[in-house]
């Protein structure tokens, strides 16, 4: 009882406080990012001490807390610290929202907010509008869920469902905020997060999108199980992992390509929550949740850190940006990438891992055709992964590794590339078995096993990767002394003319490759197309044609012919909403 | 009438000399977007047997355009050498091609003095620019071969090239062909036919890896081509044909042809032409022989078709010395036709192309004067 009003209160402290953030931006920048900064280490505490949703909060709170710290230090516009502490304030409610409204409520302060950040910060509206046009269509497909969950229940609070049509709409109201939709894959993420500023690039990548996992955390934790939404899910998933990855690898514009990559980890965290939904098996079901969750944790964390790396750098496209490399950027980015990348011994590479083993389990697992669906995901996020491995050594080497060498910047970052093994140990706390294989040197519990209720699967040891790397280095630096480096100029052919590979060169070969597919044009900026945002354009442009033919042939100021329309379109919505 | 290339201010065709400079079809140089950049390939660089540098446009992995840059340039002097000086000279512009350059030169000396050569000199002619033919043939394939890393196809066609050069130094004292021609005089004596095993060349076809290196690489289809690169692109183009003074015909000499403009076309021509050549060699006689060079004044030109296309001298003598000369090398016209051939492939299409093409540098930026 103690511990529930400490609870409460804490709540409260924390919401005042981000209400006094979003106050002091009207008066000072650097005090409004202090107190988010403030609120945000709360807001982790309250996670601490919350259960099913711990991991959602933690996150978040840590993912606000080193952006606000990052904006305390670089950022004096009071424009941007309003909208920034406003966008955190509305995700903060969503999360702590006990019932429908007080979530859309959060929901929609979120969207308002970081529209207008988008905004202002380049003082050209279209990217801001093209967030609140899809912030909106989500909206409305969690006001028709939330709508079909007050139907049934009779109340705006979150009860346990019968239905699972709520969980359906909402879901794919979510999936629209996470940048990921059947016929909308990859697009106006990045165009949104392409155009905020760094600290609030890494709030819409990893905390905004956060909001939508948990959104449908939420709901399936509300809702009966649908094996058929999960086997929805998984595909959405697996196939934005491909193809936000692709996206990824191609971009180069710095942030699109970071946020093509939020794509591809949503995608990814989808895939999850689709397995989850997926299997009817509790032993594969707590592993899947266990990936869930990991992935939340390695995906959010890392992004931020890497669009904090973004604010290091001069100019947005790759191959001509200016910055200079310091330890901590080096570090730093090397071990965010790396997690990225799917690599041990960070907390990626657990993440990763127990996405792969989870899908291959549920395709034995699984009976029927359904057991195909896992399978054929499970291909398409091996090689999304591969292709996010690419990016981001793109992304490492010409942000920070082939740059000369000046100052000690970008501690911040070290600090996040730093949490990235000492995630991936943390692991263990969230996975729901441990054991030990003393006959390959994985001691007791230091195994990570991954396992369905027909015999075990695989397992992975963080621990061993990460005591074993240190090790064979230090024998190698004993066996070898002390590294000899020179450093030469890159190789031109002598001809003197200091010429360098680009970061989009590096790319080329898939934008070749995948021609048919990327829609490759040269000698322009845009050398990509997205062909499912092309898709949309065509669509939308179809309807618009359709919509003034209709008009004119039928609205043309003729009353009967409207009244005629009125009736139609009555029936239609009456015979829509009885079905 | 076909174009053959600029030769002094005049441009050579099939049916003579008319005004020049050659009307070619310009290229539409590639203008760089976002994210071209410059990547040299060269001077120094491995895969390249001369020193050559190409300036290549591209966006990663592709080729936009291609400038070649210049690094052998020579400049050779002739102005009022005797013949015999500038035959000499000519022996060495480009000594792979040394039978073909003097033969161009020796004919184009004879037609500006009014002479014609007897029947043994016309044989032993033959028989040395066939020879040359199948060395140059052989040692194109094998860069192909090399530039696969294809090791054993490598070295038994290294092995054809040395038999190659055994019989053309049995056959004229020197495996370059060097001192074999003089002025009024052919020196060659006895022809040693090369033994090669055609079939065994013919392998290489049946290697799909090798055969995917180069199909579809490098198309180019001008009617201003030359040589195999004409020739594989269905021009049947030949100065063998055309050039009255060596007498091919009455060998039953057959131009080969293939249509794609590719390198694998060009490979498979000149694959052919080794076969056509030895029979060639095998209806010819080759004995010395000396003819009389009368002291004239005059002008004249002389064309060969030489491995990689036609050759061609334009000379004026006046008192037994040069008065004019010029070169239209085959290299010349190829690195043309290379150049405009290479955008659209990507980088690891580059050596293969351009060995296909059998260029050598050292006669393409020589400079007569």
């Amino acid at each position: 009882m103690y511990l529930q009003i400490d609870k409460f209160y804490l709540e409260i402290v924390t919401l005042l406080t981000m209400i006094t953030a979003l106050a002091l931006s009207l008066w000072s920048a650097r005090a409004s990012h202090v107190v988010a900064a403030i609120s945000s280490s709360l807001f982790i505490l309250y996670g601490l001490y919350s259960g099913e949703f711990r991991v959602f909060y933690v996150v978040s709170g840590l993912v606000w807390l080193f952006s606000s710290t990052f904006s305390a230090l670089h950022d004096r516009e009071r424009w941007y610290s309003l909208t920034f502490s406003g966008t955190l304030l509305g995700i903060m409610i969503t999360l702590l929202s006990q019932n429908y409204l007080e979530f859309l409520t959060g929901w929609e302060l979120m969207t308002l907010f970081a529209y207008a950040s988008i905004g202002v910060y380049r003082r050209e509206w279209r990217p801001g509008y093209t967030f609140l046009a899809f912030g909106e269509v989500s909206t409305v497909l969690l006001i028709a869920g939330f709508i079909l969950a007050y139907q049934e229940t009779g109340t705006f609070l979150f009860h346990t469902l019968t239905d699972t049509l709520p969980l359906w709409f909402t879901t794919f109201g979510f999936t629209v905020k996470m940048g990921i939709f059947p016929f909308l894959v990859v697009e106006w993420l990045p165009i949104a997060h392409g155009n905020a500023k760094p600290s609030l690039s890494s709030v819409l990548s990893a905390s905004m999108t956060l909001a939508g996992v948990y959104g449908i955390y939420k709901m399936m934790s509300l809702c009966p199980q649908t094996q058929a939404l999960g086997g929805v899910l998984i595909l959405i998933g697996a196939f934005s992992v491909l193809f936000g990855a692709l996206y990824s690898y191609v971009s180069d514009h710095m942030k699109g390509m970071l946020a093509f990559s939020t794509i591809e980890n949503n995608g990814a965290i989808l895939t999850a929550l689709g397995s989850l939904e997926l299997s009817a098996d509790p032993v594969l079901k707590a592993f899947a949740q266990f990936s869930l969750m990991v992935y939340v944790v390695a995906h959010s964390l890392a992004k931020t850190g890497l669009f904090l790396v973004t604010g290091y750098v001069h100019g947005e496209s790759m191959s001509t940006l200016s910055t200079e490399r310091s330890f901590s950027l080096e570090i730093g980015t090397t071990l965010l990438t790396a997690s990225m990348s799917g690599l041990l011994p960070t907390v990626g590479g657990v993440a990763v891992w127990s996405l792969l083993e989870t899908l291959f389990m549920e395709s034995i697992s699984v009976r029927g055709i359904l057991g195909l669906i896992p399978l054929l995901a499970g291909v398409m996020v091996g090689m999304g992964e591969g292709f996010a491995t690419g990016a981001m050594a793109r992304f490492t080497s010409f942000t920070s590794l082939v740059r000369p060498r000046g100052g000690e910047r970008g501690r911040l970052v070290l600090l996040i590339g730093v949490l990235m093994p000492v995630l991936a140990l943390l692991s263990y706390l969230l996975s729901p078995e441990m054991a030990g294989a003393a006959s390959l040197g994985m001691f007791s519990n230091s195994l990570i096993p991954s396992g369905y209720s027909g015999g075990s699967f695989g397992g992975i040891s963080p621990l061993y990767v990460l005591i074993i790397l240190p090790i064979l280095s230090l024998i190698t630096y004993l066996a070898s002394g002390r590294r000899r480096v020179r450093t030469v100029d890159p190789w031109d052919n002598g001809s003197g003319r200091r010429l360098t590979y680009t970061s989009f060169g590096m790319a080329n070969n898939i934008r070749l490759m995948l021609r048919f597919v990327l829609r490759t044009r040269k000698g322009a900026v845009e050398t990509s197309a997205d062909v499912f945002w092309r898709a949309i354009l065509q669509l939308v442009r179809g309807y618009v044609r359709f919509s003034r033919a209709f008009s004119r042939a039928y609205m043309n100021s003729s009353i009967s012919w409207y009244m005629i329309y009125m009736i139609l379109a009555f029936i239609v919505v009456i015979l829509v909403v009885f079905l | 009438m076909r174009i053959i290339g600029d030769l002094g201010s005049h441009c050579l065709t099939s049916e003579g000399l008319v005004e020049g400079p050659c009307k070619y079809s310009h290229p539409t140089i590639g203008e760089g977007g976002y994210g071209s950049f410059s990547f040299l390939y060269g001077p120094s660089a491995g895969g390249l047997l001369e020193s050559v540098a190409f300036d290549i446009l591209t966006y990663g992995e592709s080729i936009e355009d291609v400038r070649a840059l210049s690094y052998k340039t020579r400049h050779i002097k002739v102005g009022g050498l005797p013949l015999r000086d500038v035959l000499f000279k000519v022996e060495r512009i480009n000594v792979p091609f040394a039978a073909s350059h003097t033969i161009a030169f020796l004919t184009a000396v004879e037609n500006a003095l009014g002479v014609s050569p007897p029947e043994e000199v016309v044989e032993s002619r033959i028989a040395q620019l066939e020879l040359e033919r199948i060395r140059n043939n052989l040692l194109v394939i094998q860069r192909l071969a090399e530039a696969a890393s294809f090791l054993v196809p490598t070295y038994r066609l290294l092995y054809y090239v040395e038999e190659v050069n055994r019989a053309i130094s049995r056959s004229c004292g020197h495996r370059y062909f060097l001192g074999a021609n003089y002025l009024g005089e052919s020196r060659c004596q006895g022809l040693h036919l090369p033994r090669i095993d055609v079939e065994e060349l013919r392998d290489l076809l049946s290697n799909r890896i090798f055969i995917d290196r180069l199909q579809g690489n490098g198309v180019v289809k001008e009617d201003w081509a030359i040589g195999p690169a004409a020739r594989a692109a269905g021009f049947s183009y030949d100065a063998r044909l055309e050039v009255p003074e060596l007498k091919y015909r009455d060998h039953g000499f057959k131009i080969v042809t293939e249509s794609k403009g590719d390198a694998f076309s060009r490979m498979l021509v000149r694959l052919e032409e080794i076969e056509v050549s030895l029979k060639i060699l095998e209806g010819v006689e080759v004995k010395p022989r000396r003819f009389e060079l009368p002291l004239r004044e005059g002008r004249g030109i002389g064309r060969v078709e030489s491995p990689s296309g036609d050759l061609a001298y334009m000379v004026q003598v006046e008192q037994g010395s040069i008065k004019e000369l010029h070169l239209l090398p085959p290299s010349r016209i190829n690195i043309l036709l290379f150049l405009r051939s290479m955008p659209e492939n990507i980088f690891t299409d580059f050596p293969f192309n351009w060995e296909s093409f059998g260029i050598w540098i050292s006669e393409a930026e020589v400079s007569i004067s």
